[in-house]
């Protein structure tokens, strides 16, 4: 994209964006792309605790925007449409990977491998050592949180988005917005201090 | 203290998680994938526009507003023409057993004036024999009497040959498993008989030679035309069996005519 394009789009709102995009202005639509990318991308990561799915997913959602850019009417916030773009893509994908993983485990089965152990929930050793941080950590409870938990908590508490935009992307009222979030936050707690429980008895 | 200050840690400690950002090719890939998304819509868009045109070509937007009754009336006539074919070869088919319907009809009104002998029979007894010699008209009404014993390998019938016979002479083949029902003793002069099947009438034509049968026609009014050989009226006893066992097998009933008619049906 030329500098030239950078400084001219840089101060516009999304909403005046997408509506030049709209018009056929594709510069606009990289505008976006290069403001939410990272945000959908990080969003997306935490949401799968893949990086590679995360991106291909943020490419997806982009590319469902580029194909349903008539679609967006200035009713909502912009940043409330395509976060809700983004986590449909999510949630399909964990269906599709919930389904995989069903089916993988019966083929296994079948090929006469015998005995097949469930992967645990408990850190292993060597996944320890590969992580290095206290990140890893909350990636993993986070992961271990259910699906209605983990939207809540990620949009609120790492996207930073207000309550009001997170029962919009939900499709649910705002008092469920907080409650579901503090069910949300308590598990994440509990599952923390179990991880650290773990790491102590361990060391 | 509210739920936001309860669980100050957590959201402090996930604000903290460090931010993951998009590859540097991220754009080179949206990009890519969208161009591909481009190509296929327009190969779509494309695919459409040829076939419209193709349908415009023929009659789309009042181009050629002729065209449309002309194909019209075309494709009707080329219906109604295949229809008639159809039809004509069907007619054709359904032809000999309408006759023969109109034969059983006749049938009914003079029982067993139709009874005639296997066309093949008849084909294969006109064997004309050099040097047999008409009956006396004497000698005609003797036999008569007696025609079971001598005279059936002779008879000639003449009269009463319908259309559905003629159609079971061209078909002689299927006249095997027919039986002629003799000539009645007391019948007067040389009635046919439907009667129960014999024997199926495996006719050889070498006996039809042989034997010099020439069935042609059974008269109603005079009794049949009987001509003797000079051999059988000469008493020759075996020839005489051997013809009478013949004549058995050359009768058929009515009911295998009417089975014979079905099969031509068929």
């Amino acid at each position: 994209m030329p500098e030239k394009n950078n400084t001219e789009y840089k101060n516009i709102p999304d909403e005046e964006l997408i509506s030049r995009f709209q018009n056929d202005d594709n510069d606009a639509f990289k505008e976006i792309v290069m403001r939410y990318k990272d945000r959908i991308v990080n969003f997306l990561f935490r949401f799968t605790g893949n990086k590679e799915s995360a991106e291909d997913l943020s490419q997806d959602t982009f590319l469902k925007l580029y194909k349903n850019k008539h679609r967006y009417s200035e009713i909502a916030k912009f940043s409330t449409w395509l976060y809700t773009i983004a986590l449909n893509e999510a949630k399909s994908n964990y269906r599709k990977e919930k389904k995989l993983k069903t089916f993988s485990i019966n083929d296994y089965y079948d090929e006469g491998h015998g005995d097949y152990q469930l992967k645990s929930e408990d850190i292993l050793p060597d996944e320890e050592a590969n992580s290095g941080n206290e990140a890893f950590y909350i990636q993993r409870a986070i992961d271990s949180l259910i699906k209605k938990h983990r939207e809540v908590i990620l949009l609120r508490d790492v996207q930073e988005l207000d309550y009001a935009e997170i029962a919009k992307i939900l499709k649910v009222p705002l008092g469920t917005v907080r409650s579901r979030l503090n069910r949300a936050r308590e598990s994440l707690k509990i599952t923390l201090e179990n991880i650290h429980k773990q790491k102590k008895i361990r060391y | 203290m509210n739920d936001e200050e309860k669980n100050n840690e957590i959201s402090d400690l996930l604000r903290s998680l460090p931010k993951v950002k998009a590859g540097e090719d991220f754009m080179q890939r949206l990009e890519m994938k969208i161009a591909d998304f481009e190509s296929g819509q327009n190969a779509v868009v494309k695919s459409n526009a040829e076939r419209e045109s193709f349908l415009d070509r023929i009659f789309g937007m009042m181009k050629n507003p002729w065209l449309v009754p002309a194909a019209g009336i075309a494709v009707a006539a080329v219906f109604v023409f295949y229809i008639f074919n159809f039809n004509k070869n069907e007619i054709r088919n359904d032809k000999d057993p309408v006759k023969i319907e109109g034969e059983k009809n006749i049938d009914r009104i003079n029982p067993g004036q139709n009874d005639m002998p296997p066309p093949d029979a008849k084909e294969n007894n006109q064997i004309s024999v050099p040097g047999a010699v008409e009956e006396p008209e004497n000698l005609k009404n003797k036999n008569r009497g007696t025609s079971s014993q001598n005279n059936e390998s002779q008879i000639k019938i003449n009269t009463g040959r319908t259309e559905s016979q003629q159609v079971i002479q061209e078909k002689p083949e299927i006249i095997d498993g027919a039986v002629m029902e003799g000539r009645d003793e007391d019948a007067d002069g040389g009635e046919m008989k439907a009667a129960p099947q014999e024997k199926t009438g495996l006719y050889k034509k070498e006996d039809a030679g042989k034997d010099k049968i020439n069935i042609e026609s059974p008269d109603r009014t005079g009794g049949p035309e009987t001509s003797v050989p000079s051999e059988l009226s000469t008493g020759d006893t075996a020839k005489k069996s051997e013809s009478d066992s013949l004549m058995k097998s050359n009768r058929i009933s009515k009911k295998n005519l009417d089975s014979l008619k079905k099969k031509i049906d068929k």
